[in-house]
Parts: C-alpha cells; sequence; structure tokens
C-alpha cells in the first residue's frame, strides 16, 4: 500500500492517545465515603472478565479510530491486488509490454484494446500513486530497454503502440533479466501485460529456465502479471498462402489459399464475407465456416492477361481484432526455388537433393544440384535460394561468399562432414563426431515448437521430430545461436545462427541410414529441409512475403507504400507492421506472422511451470474493465473510522437503570 | 426533649399505641396481652378445674348446666418491653447523596426513629431498653420503665458514634440472650452484611419469643449506582479505598443489589420479622407511621 501525503504516517504514535486518556482520566477520579461496599467487591467480582473486555474493546475501538483517521488523511493507495504487496516504492519499474497482433483484440463497446487497457491501467496506477520510480519499458517488437521520462509518455510511446509481430515472451524477458543485472537495479517492479497466448509464452522454452533462476536470485524483486486471457467469441483471423499468378486459357488468374481461422471453436455455420482487393479493384467471396478452420485452396481470381506483377489484401468484416482481419499479398513471376548441395557423400546429398526438390507446391518450379566441395567455387549465387553444405566449412573467399548470401535474406543449412575441420563460420564450428554412451541413439529434449524449422503446424500439430532416431552427431561449438533442438545433454543437434537477414542452420546429423532415421522417418527431415528453402526463396523473385518483425528498419527504410494503408504508416514502424512495398524491382508484403492466429492461451499449471520457484501477483484484467490497479482507499478508512467510532458508542452506554424503584426505598 | 425528638412527630404519633403482634410478660399491668391469665374483664376460655384452684374463679352457671367444675379464665394485661438495637458501624455514617454532615447521616435517621419510638413506649407504660451494635456490642441500658431511664437512653443515643464495622450479628444473638423476657425488639441498620448471617439471628430472637422489627436503612444512590467518572470508594467501614469505574461495574452492581434485597426479603419473610424498608430521605415520622398503623390491634 503506498500513500500519498506519508508524512501523515509520523502520527501514527497518536494510536496510543485513547489510553493515554484513560491513563490520565483514571487519576482524575472523585473521592467520596461509601457504605455498601459488599456490593461493590461482589460487582467487581461478577464483572472481573467481562468488564475487562469490555475495556479493552473500548480501547480497540478508540485506538482504531484514530488510527483510521490517520490512515486516512494519509490517502492510503490500494486496489486490485496491489493492496496487498508492500509498500515501498520502486526505484525501477519494468513494464514488459506483449505489442503482438492478438493483444489488439478489443472490447466492442470501448473499443480499448488488451495493449491500450494495459498500458492505461499502468499508467493510471503510477500516476496516482505518484512515484518517482524509474520507468523502462521492454516491448516485445523491439525487445530493448526504453527509459521513459514521464509517465504520461507511456500510452502515447510508438514503441507501446499496436504492431503486426508475434511476442518472443522467453527472449524479451532474458533481455529484462540482463538489463536488470547490468543496470543493478535494486528494487524492481516488473509488470508483465500479456495476453497468454501459448506462441507468445513457449512455456516448454529452455530459456525460461534461465530466466527463472536469475530472477528468483534478485533480491527485492516483485513480479506481476497482468493478464487478458480472455478470448473473443467472435474473432476471424484471415490469411492466404500459395500466391501466384497462372497462366489459363483466357488469359491469367491470381491462384491463392485462402484461410479462415476462428478463435472459439463451434460447430455453429458462420457466413464470412471476404473482400478481396487486387491492385484497387475490389471482389467478394462469401464463405461458410464451420468449426475453427476453413482453407479454400487454390482460389482463382481472373488477372489481367498484361499484369505480371501486382499486390491485394484480404479483408474481413470488422470483429474483435482488426489487426488479423487483413492479409496481404504480392505477386509476380515467381522465382525458381533452387538449392544447391555441396557435398562428398554421395548418399547423403542424394537424400538432400529429394528432399529439397519434392515439390510441396505444384505450383512453383524446384530444383536442386549437387556440387562436390571441390566445385564450390561453381555455386550459382544469384540463382539459389538455398545451400546445403555438408563439407569442411570453408575459410577465406568462400566464407565470405556463404555470409553474404545468408546476409541477402537466403538460407544455409550445414550438415557435418566425415572430418569436420577446425574452420569458425557464424561463430559455429564442428568439433568432432559422437556416439551414444548407452543405447543405439542419443536421447533429445524437447524441440522448440513455436518457430521455426520444427515448429508445430498451422493447425497446431507438433511434426512427428520425437520419432527421429539419432545413432551419430558431430559435436558443434557454437556462440550467439538460437537452439531448436537439443540432445539430452545439452549437445546442440538442429541450431540457428545469430544472422541480421537470413538463415545459417547448423544440423548435428545426417539423413543417412548410418547416423539417423531421418529418410526413413522422413516427415520430420522433409519438413525442415523445405521450410528452410521456403524461407531463403523468400529473398528470390520479385514478389516477397515475410512476417512483420523479420526485416531491419535499414531496409524497409528505402520501400515505397504500394497501397493507402501502408502509406499511412510511419517509416519507423514499418518493419513491425504490416504492409505492402516496393524496392526498386522487388513487392513485398509484410504481415503478422500466423501463430498470432493461434488462439491456444496457456493453463495456470503452465505459468506455474514457467514462473516456478519465482513469487509473482497474477491480476486477471478485462479487457476495457473498469478495474483500477490502485486508487484512492482513504474512504475505506473514514468507514472503518465511523464503525469503530459507532462500537466505542455503543460500548460506552450506560447500563439501563430499572424503571421502578424499589417500592420502599 | 432532645434535638432528634420532634415533639410535632411525638404529638402526631402519640395517638397511635405502639402494640405488640403476640403476648407479652411484664412486671405490671399494661396494654399489651399477656400469655398468662389474669383479672382483666376481657374472657380468655374455660378450662376443668383442678384440686388447688381458687374456687373463687368456679363459674357456677356452668356448674349448673353441666354439673361439672369449670374455672372461668380471663385475658391478663401486661406492659411491653421495646428493646431498640441501633447499628452503630461506620457504614452508618453515609447520608443523603453520599453527605456526611450532622443530621443527614443513617445514624442520625436511626437516632430520630429510636428516640421516638422510646419516647412513645415510655408514655405509654412500656419499659424500654437501648443496644448498640458496633464493631463489638458496645453498650447496653436494659429496658426499664421510669421517666429516669428514658432520659438515660436518650442521653445514650444522643452520644452514639458510627465507626468501625458491623458487628449487628454478634450483637443481635447478645441481645436474643440478654432480654430477659418476651419482648418487642426493633433493629435500626442497614443491614449491610450476608443475609444468611442474618437468618441465625432472627431465628434466635424469634427462639426467645421476641418480637422483631427491622428499619432497614437504605439511600437511593447506594440503589442505583448512577456515576459517570471513576470514583475512589473510601469504606466508612474501614476497608481499603476502591477506585472504579463506575461505567464498567453499574450494572453488575445493580444486579447484586436486587439478589441482596430480594434475599432479604425472603429472610423477613420466613423468620416473620416486621421488615420496613426506609429510605433514609423521607421523613422519619412515615416508617414509624406505617410501622405503629400495622400494629394497631
Amino acid at each position: 500500500m503506498n500513500f500519498l501525503q506519508p508524512a501523515m504516517l509520523l502520527a501514527l504514535p497518536l494510536i496510543a492517545l485513547p489510553i493515554l486518556i484513560h491513563l490520565i482520566n483514571q487519576n482524575r477520579y472523585k473521592t467520596m465515603p461509601w457504605g455498601a461496599t459488599m456490593f461493590l467487591l461482589k460487582a467487581k467480582r461478577m464483572a472481573r472478565g467481562m468488564a475487562r473486555l469490555r475495556y479493552i474493546l473500548l480501547m480497540l475501538a478508540r485506538m482504531l479510530a484514530v488510527a483510521g483517521l490517520i490512515f486516512a488523511v494519509s490517502r492510503p493507495m490500494s486496489g486490485g491486488w496491489l493492496g496487498l504487496t508492500s509498500s515501498n516504492s520502486p526505484e525501477v519499474t519494468i513494464v514488459v509490454l506483449d505489442r503482438s497482433v492478438s493483444m489488439e483484440e478489443q472490447n466492442p463497446q470501448t473499443s480499448e484494446s488488451k495493449r491500450s487497457t494495459a498500458l492505461q491501467k499502468l499508467s493510471d496506477m503510477l500516476r496516482s500513486t505518484e512515484s518517482d520510480t524509474k520507468l523502462v519499458l521492454f516491448d516485445s517488437a523491439y525487445g530493448k530497454p526504453l527509459e521513459i521520462s514521464s509517465i504520461a509518455e507511456l500510452e502515447s510511446l510508438p514503441e507501446a503502440s499496436a504492431t503486426a509481430t508475434t511476442t518472443d515472451l522467453p527472449a524479451l524477458m532474458q533481455n529484462v533479466v540482463e538489463y536488470i543485472e547490468t543496470n543493478e537495479t535494486g528494487r524492481t517492479d516488473v509488470w508483465i501485460c500479456s495476453d497468454l497466448r501459448q506462441n507468445d509464452w513457449n512455456p516448454t522454452a529452455g530459456r525460461w529456465e534461465t530466466v527463472r533462476r536469475q530472477l528468483s536470485a534478485r533480491e527485492g524483486l516483485r513480479l506481476f502479471l497482468l493478464t487478458y486471457p480472455d478470448v473473443a467469441a467472435d474473432n476471424v483471423a484471415v490469411s492466404v498462402s500459395g500466391v501466384h499468378r497462372r497462366e489459363s486459357l483466357n488469359g491469367a488468374d491470381l491462384v491463392m489459399d485462402i484461410l479462415l481461422t476462428r478463435s472459439t471453436p463451434t460447430d455453429e455455420p458462420q457466413d464470412v464475407e471476404l473482400t478481396i482487393i487486387i491492385d484497387g479493384a475490389r471482389s467478394r467471396l462469401n464463405l461458410e465456416l464451420t468449426g475453427d478452420q476453413l482453407v479454400r485452396k487454390g482460389h482463382a481470381i481472373p488477372l489481367d492477361k498484361e499484369a505480371r506483377e501486382g499486390w491485394g489484401r484480404v479483408e474481413l468484416p470488422r470483429d474483435s481484432n482488426l489487426s488479423d482481419n487483413v492479409y496481404r499479398f504480392v505477386y509476380a513471376e515467381p522465382a525458381v526455388r533452387k538449392t544447391v548441395i555441396v557435398s562428398d557423400n554421395e548418399a547423403a546429398a542424394e537424400m538432400f537433393r529429394v528432399a529439397a526438390a519434392t515439390a510441396s507446391d505444384r505450383s512453383l518450379i524446384y530444383e536442386a544440384e549437387i556440387l562436390s566441395s571441390a566445385a564450390a567455387n561453381a555455386i550459382p549465387w544469384e540463382e539459389a535460394a538455398m545451400i546445403v553444405w555438408q563439407a569442411p566449412i570453408p575459410d577465406g573467399l568462400l566464407a565470405k561468399q556463404l555470409e553474404d548470401f545468408v546476409a541477402s535474406g537466403r538460407s544455409v543449412m550445414f550438415f557435418p562432414p566425415e572430418s569436420p575441420g577446425t574452420n569458425n563460420l557464424f561463430n559455429a564450428a564442428w568439433t568432432e563426431w559422437r556416439t551414444p554412451e548407452k543405447g543405439d541413439h542419443f536421447p533429445f529434449k524437447p524441440w522448440r515448437t513455436d518457430a521455426d524449422l520444427l515448429a508445430n503446424a498451422l493447425s497446431g500439430t507438433p511434426l512427428p521430430v520425437g520419432q527421429v532416431q539419432c545413432y551419430r552427431a558431430c559435436q558443434l561449438d557454437v556462440k550467439l545461436a538460437t537452439s531448436l533442438w537439443q540432445l539430452e545433454n545439452g549437445m546442440p543437434l538442429l541450431t540457428r545462427a545469430g544472422t541480421d537477414r537470413g538463415a545459417a542452420y547448423f544440423c548435428s546429423m545426417l539423413p543417412t541410414v548410418a547416423d539417423s532415421n531421418l529418410v526413413s522417418n522422413g516427415v520430420t527431415f522433409y519438413v525442415m529441409t523445405q521450410r528452410a528453402l521456403a524461407r531463403g526463396a523468400g529473398a528470390l523473385g520479385t514478389a516477397r512475403h515475410a512476417d512483420a518483425g523479420t526485416i531491419p528498419e535499414a531496409i524497409t527504410s528505402q520501400w515505397t507504400a504500394l497501397d493507402e494503408l501502408s502509406e499511412r504508416t510511419y517509416v519507423s514502424q514499418r518493419p513491425i507492421t504490416a504492409g505492402l512495398y516496393r524496392a526498386q524491382d522487388k513487392l513485398f508484403a509484410m504481415n503478422r506472422p500466423l501463430s498470432e492466429d493461434n488462439a491456444n492461451v496457456i493453463s495456470d499449471e503452465a505459468i506455474g511451470d514457467v514462473l516456478n520457484g519465482l513469487e509473482f501477483t497474477r491480476i486477471n484484467d478485462e479487457v476495457g474493465g473498469a478495474m483500477q490497479l490502485a486508487s484512492e482507499v482513504w474512504r475505506t478508512f473514514l468507514i472503518l473510522m465511523i464503525l469503530a467510532l459507532l462500537a466505542e458508542a455503543i460500548l460506552c452506554v450506560p447500563d439501563q437503570v430499572p424503571a421502578s424503584k424499589p417500592a420502599t426505598i | 426533649m432532645r434535638d432528634f425528638i420532634e415533639p410535632a412527630v411525638i404529638a402526631r404519633l402519640s395517638g397511635l399505641a405502639m402494640d405488640a403482634r403476640q403476648p407479652m410478660i411484664g412486671s405490671v399491668s399494661g396494654r399489651h396481652r399477656s400469655p398468662t391469665r389474669g383479672s382483666s374483664l376481657e374472657f380468655s376460655e374455660y378450662r376443668k378445674y383442678v384440686p388447688g384452684d381458687d374456687t373463687r374463679r368456679l363459674d357456677w352457671r356452668a356448674w349448673g348446666r353441666s354439673d361439672r367444675f369449670y374455672i372461668k379464665e380471663y385475658e391478663a394485661d401486661t406492659n411491653l418491653r421495646l428493646a431498640l438495637i441501633v447499628d452503630v458501624s461506620g457504614s452508618m455514617n453515609y447520608g443523603i447523596n453520599g453527605s456526611q454532615e450532622p443530621g443527614k447521616t443513617k445514624l442520625d435517621y436511626a437516632r430520630r426513629l429510636a428516640g421516638t419510638l422510646a419516647y412513645l413506649a415510655a408514655a405509654q407504660g412500656d419499659a424500654v431498653g437501648l443496644y448498640s451494635a458496633g464493631e463489638t456490642f458496645q453498650r447496653e441500658i436494659a429496658p426499664k420503665r421510669s421517666p429516669a431511664h428514658l432520659k438515660f437512653v436518650l442521653d445514650e443515643l444522643a452520644l452514639m458514634k458510627g465507626e468501625g464495622e458491623t458487628g449487628l450479628p454478634t450483637a443481635l444473638h447478645q441481645a436474643a440472650e440478654k432480654v430477659a423476657q418476651r419482648a418487642l425488639v426493633v433493629i435500626i441498620s442497614d443491614l449491610f452484611m450476608d443475609p444468611e448471617e442474618l437468618r441465625s439471628c432472627f431465628q434466635h430472637l424469634r427462639f426467645r419469643k421476641h418480637d422483631v422489627a427491622v428499619f432497614h436503612l437504605l439511600e437511593q444512590s447506594e440503589i442505583d449506582f448512577e456515576f459517570d467518572r471513576p470514583v475512589k470508594f473510601v469504606d466508612l467501614e474501614g476497608a481499603a479505598p476502591m477506585l472504579v469505574d463506575p461505567t464498567t461495574i453499574a450494572k453488575q452492581y445493580r444486579a447484586a443489589v436486587q439478589t441482596y434485597l430480594a434475599d432479604i426479603k425472603k429472610l423477613v419473610r420466613d423468620s416473620a420479622v416486621d421488615y420496613h424498608r426506609v429510605s433514609i430521605e423521607e421523613h422519619y415520622a412515615e416508617p414509624l407511621t406505617r410501622f405503629l398503623l400495622a400494629r394497631k390491634r
């Protein structure tokens, strides 16, 4: 509990005033001669217990009245759950703000989103407590600390506005922990404002363990969860995939797969009217949605035969979340999805070729070319979407070319060679081959299911990664990387090196029969190869699709907007908002990550597990709700004082004298 | 005449005779019934003649009717012994509203009651005695009939002072033994003691065939106990003073008083005691009038 006039608390010793007055009053007695002492003695004997209790209650009531008055004039702040916390103002208040798309879910009455509600309540709370705490914002889009000079700024900051990104809360909390440790923040309050979406929290992530360990070691740190777990029943999200131009007898068609996702599954059919805008021309499409998803595969819209490239949007009518009602796309002549495989192991190379060249989208052209390590300098760098490198890590020019290849947004998958070598690239180097100490294959840790190569399917179904068996793996010495899959002993099995753009993956096992069952149990191997290829292919061709938050501002600032919605976006906000842009000869469609359409909320048990060992206060709020995190509660103390005075008055009422006195006296 | 005897009250009450509720044994003829047969004009009963009876008292008419000898007996009238027992303990110094001014205390009130009763009894030829009961049985004047003895009694009344604890139970037991013949025993006290202690006293007096009357002197503030701030009660009988917040024990005090009064009432009813509860705020002539009227034959 905080006090706006804490100086008034200096008057707290006045609580003893009633006792003092009582003692003084006891000494101001009058003396009286008395004959009927026998009755006095008897009355005192009879009243010993009761009188003492009454006296104690009387004193308590009077002290309570004084205490109530002092607390009332001290203007205490409380409310919600804050009242249960201690009165110390924190030196630093860290706001961890989930700016993901799902946080834009609105209350239809107030048009307040979960994000804006959380910000407003935090602002009100900090303002009303008149705390001189240092305010630091960690938003999920940038993940960096932003020190805020005044509370009033919190709600209006661009860094706290809506985005089309997703949230990696474990990573964000790691940044928070790092900030706390680096700055030695002392008494710190950490407020996590989130809607508890499964994909944002990723409760199985191993990174939580580090966060837990480091936070639990901090003295004076208080953790608050301001959560909005309710999911709107009427929200529908739209997305499109596989957008490509197809020549037809009458001209050309734009073909796409449309996916509608309902946040709350129900068997009740729902008519959805889609508006499809292509190069500014609108058309409508009525669909009936039952269950939680509807996929309209290969929906074709006639195009002008001359239109070789263009842009478009698919829009839904207004519902609880406006941010997932629009999905943008661009189209052009599709680029060939070319994979170059550098390997001296023929069996492995063939397996890579099959996985890379087998079309997952029949409207696209897939190619794969195998080169020996000696012929690596013949790699067609400009045409390749992905390079599979199963050879010693190169150095010199080849290494530089690979770095540039990744920096251009394309993918490289490194697999270990028989002779690992000593070179280091992307802060990673193969060291030596290892076999299991017990049994014939290595046991695994859980893999990363929320993003990247081993992420769950859009339906939420996990890949059959658990069925993979690894008989031999090469030790990888790596720094500043994201582990996607690990052996139980902590040895990395699939790792993504830290890069600004593109992706460099290191897979520590080979798909050959002697090394693993990746091929015989081929789904995992095929999906991870195709995902890496699709990611690399996104950087080729003239029409490119990207998730918001994956392209740095330095690149997006050069772009020009294609549609009127994108024109309204500030240049600084382009990397984290959805939009349609042109960059020289390329078209870009930026959209929210599709994982945001998954409305799964983590359970209370999962929160307990994630924050196991940490003391935290959870405040479940409602979007647009009127509950205050803190408010003045002097009225409560005034009522307490009045009640105490009433009790005192009742206790002081003298006993009734019998109306009729004895007859003869 | 003493200052505690008012001629006007004497004049007002002189018309009311002080009668005993039971036959008295006196030494001389008086206005009170005697348990023995005597020569008054009032017929009492017949009884069979036994040898030795005075033949002059044979009822010849009864012999003529029944051929049997009967002695005709008549009531005997005798005088009364009035034994006044006055409590002179410290608590009798309590006066109206706690005042201890002369003339306002219970002892002064008792003095008036006793003096007036003594005067009235002497006036109708009865013997008057006085016993003062303090911490011990302090003073005793055996009942006598002479005017000089009345003066002696009144002098003693005038000299009485209230002090110490009450010794009333002891005094009553002693009085029961010392008053040799049947008497009207009038006790004037605040009776601030355990009613059970009084029970044996009254039974003792009744066993000795005394007609017992009690004037129970009380003051209203002792009953109501209405005080609004702490009071240090200084016991008039010498016990340690008590600092009391009256608001905390008033209810219990009143309950204790009511229980005590109820016990006293039951006690006097069981013991056939002529009981008069008296507020010292009323004029002493009122309880005396009630006392005398209740005894009128």
